[in-house]
């Protein structure tokens, strides 16, 4: 063709480009810092072995289905999903031209490869046990992959939210594991920039996402342990927040001229985990002991007093912030009358000597509310022997060693209560220690059931049954501490501490 | 001379290797990490095949030789947790903790020194007394305490300085300062005796009545003769900072050596642990080594006795 | 000073105003009596679970002094020996025990502190043993050093060609000769050692509450030193303030004794 005629088409073509295509997002700008009190290992989000993960994982990467940053549960890689009537077969509709952070194109074949990959045992994934209904994965055509259970699994959306993570095949393939690990790439509204271990983890918005670019370009992670210096950073202004700070920091904060105290509900929920299981004639294996030493530990004062607030009551399994609990069902109250009456009941009149096992540095101020609830149940006759051990002696110990009281963190991972019920109320599970027949099989009985109202339900049933056998001492759900710039429009969902920062902006 | 040379070479040999067996055997005694490396939500059954993938299921004389054939090739092993080799992670955070621990150590030589000339030479006066005041003080005050106190005072009442992180050359001063304190407390005690000594030897009396000027006599005589034991005194400063360095680094954020391995500890990452021990014995037998050569160049008198 | 301190120490029940383990959530993290909120039923302020930090100071005290001074007694003993052994026997005895001396040294006390008390568990038992084991080295080579000069004396050679036993040798005529330096060592030592632990139990790895001990309460305080100083300071000082005092009475030690500084 002549010259000029080519100018012309090319002119054409472009202006109506320029009409047709979507209504361009605003060019990311700024920078968000935040301080942090640890990290991740890999960034794999296959080996992802620490709660530290997760925010990579929602920022990085997408599933079939994901949360959004109000922790909803959307359709994500794929448009659509037709669940059979017998809830054993899942098609999916993919979305077509997602790209992932190097440029190249999502195929179903990445989708298969990734799910493939995340439960072959080989990977030695951490968090194929959500997988584990997933009995093959199959391409139908380009457009469609349909996934077979081997049971009904009524959360198996929820868990794909949250560990089925698609990752390109091919760029895998020619790196390998440990070059994944090194530069992970996803298809998410963030992308991976740079780590120096131990020092930050920098991320920065992909212009590429078909929906969600983030407002701010660059992310920042840094991590720092000390809680007072993060404080001093955040008050430095050289952090835009800074999460996990002691409680008791909190009016500290909000008197900082630019900055608010912000207190957000996680979704993890504190008990004191008997066990019941391997405990042959230790008291805590009778329901009344149980129930006592529910009655016998001022909650509210240790929430209060040590906790400054930031903590909610449970009465049970059930996390408030995200299954709502039977209104009927009442916590535990604090009654030393009743907790002697059922002690002298079941047969300790006098009290009874019992050990309880807490960590030091685990969980936010563990050793002070493990001290707090061992001089609590002193006010009921309950000598309390009380074994302090630091963080990863008790880890390790835990599941090995004979612990009849130990005071524990369950944190939310898929926003269904079934998460709870398998990692802390079933005799499977590996870090509970209850155990009773007829919870096991309702929870069981959960799997099968799809529908959201019929479920919540059936676990406050499950819920009450729990309440009623003691079968923890249900302390609380906690919130976190965060000091977050004011000018910083930022705000997590509650029970989400997976924060996801693409809608994340700065005030003018 | 080579003899004695090749002596001490094979003596340091002997002892990494020793260093690696101890350590090993450690990292075994504090038991299984697999509970440390894997979250709750992870059943008895896929633990007990993560146990076996990482070879943990085998004897442990088995896994130290196994460990100990792929060392000497320079391979040891992948970290747990963040699934990249060892011997980089290791080495990528080598220089943080170098940076930290010389910049302590001229500190505390420098300001150490000077404040303990300056106290020799006016013995009795108030600065003396004040110097040697202040350094018992350094002798006695904890890392940790001093350190947080610095940041609160220097970096969040008066804004001077950075907090946490390394980020160039102001944020090196404050952890520096922190680490090398203890040191300049030593090293100024230890050059005030020293040189007392030496101005009160025979050598110096006889310069004084010849008339050589003060000036030659403190910098040109006397510390020539205390040169040997400031050799010995900042090698040995060196290993205390190493300890040192694990808490100064956990306050500000110190991206180094020190907080790997703590870190490491406390989540099961053993082949890191491992890696770290085994090459900061490396380091301390060829600071020794150094030190050996140094006294050689320093003092003719040790050459003689060979 | 330091008689104060083993005095306080010692007698720590009497002094103390109250139970430092005593909890008192209504009151936390109080300050010292002469700041607004603060009052004289807690002159220096609570702590973080409403324990009084007077107390805590006071019964620290006690741990400070015991853990310091049975962990210098046994790495003492244990070095000495050691050194003797070392020195006198010399040959591949001397070559092996200055071998072990070397792998002590290389591996960071740190390193060797978290694993022992990862296996043990902390308790006060295991910090004095971990200490211990971590600090005998130094006694180890001033013992070996004196010996072999010793060893060359006269009224020496004159026990061992009369047939005295090895170990009634060592005992009663190199022994007491090497206690000189030993002692000097020792009381230098404490002020150490002291530094040590309350490190230890910054780290999470040293005696652990209710057991009240001056590193503890500073490993505690830091998280609020923003808002609650005198949670830092006061344990801070107290452990400056002894340290400082066992090094007065090591130099003090040292002019009685020792002429001429060894080291």
């Amino acid at each position: 063709m002549s010259f000029r005629l080519t100018a012309k088409l090319l002119l054409r073509s472009t202006l109506l480009l320029a009409l047709l295509s979507p209504a361009a997002y605003a060019v990311p700008t700024g920078k968000i810092t935040i301080a942090v009190p640890s990290e991740p290992g890999t960034l794999d989000p296959m080996r992802s072995n620490n709660r530290y993960n997760h925010t990579f994982n929602a920022n990085m990467f997408e599933a079939l289905f994901v949360r959004d940053s109000r922790a909803e549960l959307v359709p994500g890689l794929a448009e659509s999903v037709n669940i059979s009537s017998d809830g054993l077969t899942y098609t999916f509709k993919l979305r077509r031209g997602v790209r992932f952070h190097d440029g190249s194109t999502m195929t179903a074949d990445d989708v298969k490869f990734s799910m493939d990959r995340a439960t072959n045992p080989a990977t030695k994934n951490p968090m194929a046990s959500f997988l584990k209904a997933i009995e093959r994965v199959d391409i139908a055509n380009p457009d469609t992959i349909v996934v077979k259970l081997k049971e009904r699994d009524g959360a198996f959306l929820k868990k794909l939210a949250f560990a089925g993570w698609v990752i390109p095949r091919r760029y895998f393939e020619s790196v390998g594991e440990e070059g994944f690990a090194r530069r992970p790439i996803g298809s998410g509204p963030f992308k991976f920039k740079s780590r120096s271990i131990n020092e930050f983890i920098e991320l920065e918005a992909n212009e590429l996402h078909r929906s969600n670019v983030p407002k701010v370009k660059d992310l920042v992670y840094r991590t720092i342990p000390e809680d007072a210096v993060r404080l001093a950073e955040l008050q430095t202004g050289r952090v835009d927040i800074a999460t996990e700070m002691p409680p008791p920091l909190m009016e500290r904060i909000e008197a900082l001229k630019d900055v608010k105290a912000v207190s957000h509900p996680t979704g993890a929920v504190y008990w004191v985990v008997f066990n019941v299981k391997d405990g042959k004639d230790n008291p805590v294996t009778k329901l009344k002991v149980r129930q006592a030493l529910n009655y016998g530990i001022d909650k509210q004062a240790i929430i209060k007093g040590v906790l400054r607030g930031q903590a909610t009551q449970v009465a049970g399994a059930l996390v408030p912030s995200i299954t709502p609990p039977d209104p009927t069902l009442k916590p535990y109250p604090y009654d030393p009358a009743m907790a002697r009456k059922l002690l002298a009941e079941a047969g300790y009149p006098n009290g009874l000597k019992v050990e309880m096992y807490g960590s030091v540095g685990r969980y936010t101020l563990d050793r002070d509310i493990s001290l707090a609830i061992a001089n609590s149940l002193k006010g009921i006759g309950v000598d309390v022997d009380l074994k302090l051990w630091e963080s990863s002696k008790w880890v390790g110990d835990l599941g090995k060693k004979y612990y009849p009281m130990s005071y524990q963190e369950f944190g939310n991972t898929i926003f269904d209560p079934e998460g709870l019920m398998i990692f802390g109320v079933h005799t499977k599970a590996f870090w509970s220690f209850y155990t009773n027949p007829q919870v096991d099989k309702l929870i069981d009985e959960s799997m099968a059931i799809i529908d959201t109202k019929q479920r919540n339900a059936h676990f406050q049933k499950i819920d009450r049954l729990l309440h009623e056998d003691a079968s923890h001492i249900f302390l609380w759900e906690s919130k976190i501490v965060m000091g977050v710039k004011d000018k910083l429009n930022w705000t997590p969902a509650p029970g989400d501490t997976w924060f996801k920062f693409w809608d994340a902006s700065w005030q003018k | 001379m080579l003899s004695y040379l090749l002596g001490r070479l094979w003596h340091a040999l002997l002892c990494v290797l020793g260093v690696s067996v101890i350590v090993f055997a450690i990292t075994n005694l504090i038991g299984d990490p697999v509970n440390l490396l894997l979250p709750p939500e992870v059943s008895s059954a896929d633990r007990q095949a993560y146990r076996e993938a990482l070879g943990l299921d085998r004897d442990p004389v088995t896994q130290y030789l196994i460990f100990l054939s792929k060392a000497v090739q320079g391979d040891l092993g992948v970290s747990y947790r963040f699934n990249v080799p060892v011997l980089e992670l290791v080495l990528s955070r080598f220089p943080a903790t170098v940076e930290l621990a010389l910049a302590a150590i001229v500190f505390a030589v420098l300001v150490g020194m000077s404040t303990g000339i300056v106290s020799a030479i006016w013995p009795g006066t108030l600065v003396d007394r004040l110097v040697q005041g202040v350094s018992l003080v350094g002798m006695a005050a904890p890392t940790f305490w001093v350190g947080i106190m610095l940041i609160l005072l220097f970096s969040v009442q008066l804004q001077l300085l950075p907090t946490a992180g390394r980020s160039g050359w102001s944020s090196l001063v404050l952890p520096a300062i922190t680490l090398g304190w203890y040191s300049t407390a030593v090293i100024s005690r230890m050059t005030r005796s020293t040189m007392l000594e030496v101005l009160d030897s025979d050598y110096i009396r006889m310069s004084v009545l010849k008339g050589t000027p003060r000036r030659v006599i403190i910098f040109k005589h006397s510390l020539k003769n205390i040169l040997t034991t400031m050799v010995t005194i900042v090698s040995l400063q060196l290993v205390v900072l190493l300890a040192g360095a694990v808490i100064t680094e956990t306050i500000f954020a110190w991206p180094g050596i020190g907080r790997l391995l703590i870190q490491s500890a406390g989540s099961g990452d053993y082949p890191v642990v491992q890696g770290i021990t085994l090459l900061c014995s490396l380091l301390f037998v060829l600071i020794d080594f150094v030190t050996d050569l140094l006294y050689f160049a320093i003092d003719p008198r040790i050459r003689h006795n060979l | 000073m330091v008689g104060l301190f083993v005095l306080v120490g010692i007698f720590a029940p009497w002094l103390s105003p109250h139970d430092p383990a005593q909890q008192n959530i209504g009151n936390t993290l109080m300050p010292p009596f002469w700041e607004a909120g603060g009052s004289m039923a807690h002159p220096l302020g609570t702590a973080s679970l409403g324990q009084d930090v007077l107390s805590g100071i006071i019964y620290g005290a006690r741990v400070s002094l015991l853990v310091a001074v049975c962990a210098v007694f046994l790495s003492g003993a244990f070095g000495v020996t050691v050194g003797l052994l070392a020195g006198f026997l010399g040959g591949w005895v001397d070559s092996l025990l200055m071998r072990l001396c070397d792998m002590q040294l290389s591996i960071p006390f740190i390193l060797l502190a978290i694993a022992l008390i990862g296996a043990l568990g902390p308790s006060m038992g295991n910090v004095i043993f971990v200490i211990a084991i971590t600090n005998w080295v130094s006694y180890a080579r001033v013992a070996r050093a004196e010996t072999r000069s010793l060893r060359e004396r006269d009224f020496v050679k004159a026990a061992r060609i009369s047939g005295t036993g090895l170990a009634r040798l060592l005992a009663v005529h190199i022994f007491p000769n090497v206690l000189n330096s030993v002692v000097v060592l020792a009381t230098l030592d404490i002020g150490k050692v002291i530094i040590f632990e309350s490190g230890l139990s910054f780290l999470g790895l040293g005696v652990q509450p209710p057991t009240p001990s001056w590193g503890a309460m500073l490993a505690d305080g830091r998280k609020y030193v923003n808002i609650a100083w005198w949670l830092s300071m006061f344990p801070g000082l107290a452990i400056m303030v002894v340290a400082l005092g066992v090094n007065f009475l090591g130099d003090w030690v040292r002019e009685r004794l020792d002429p001429k500084f060894l080291e």
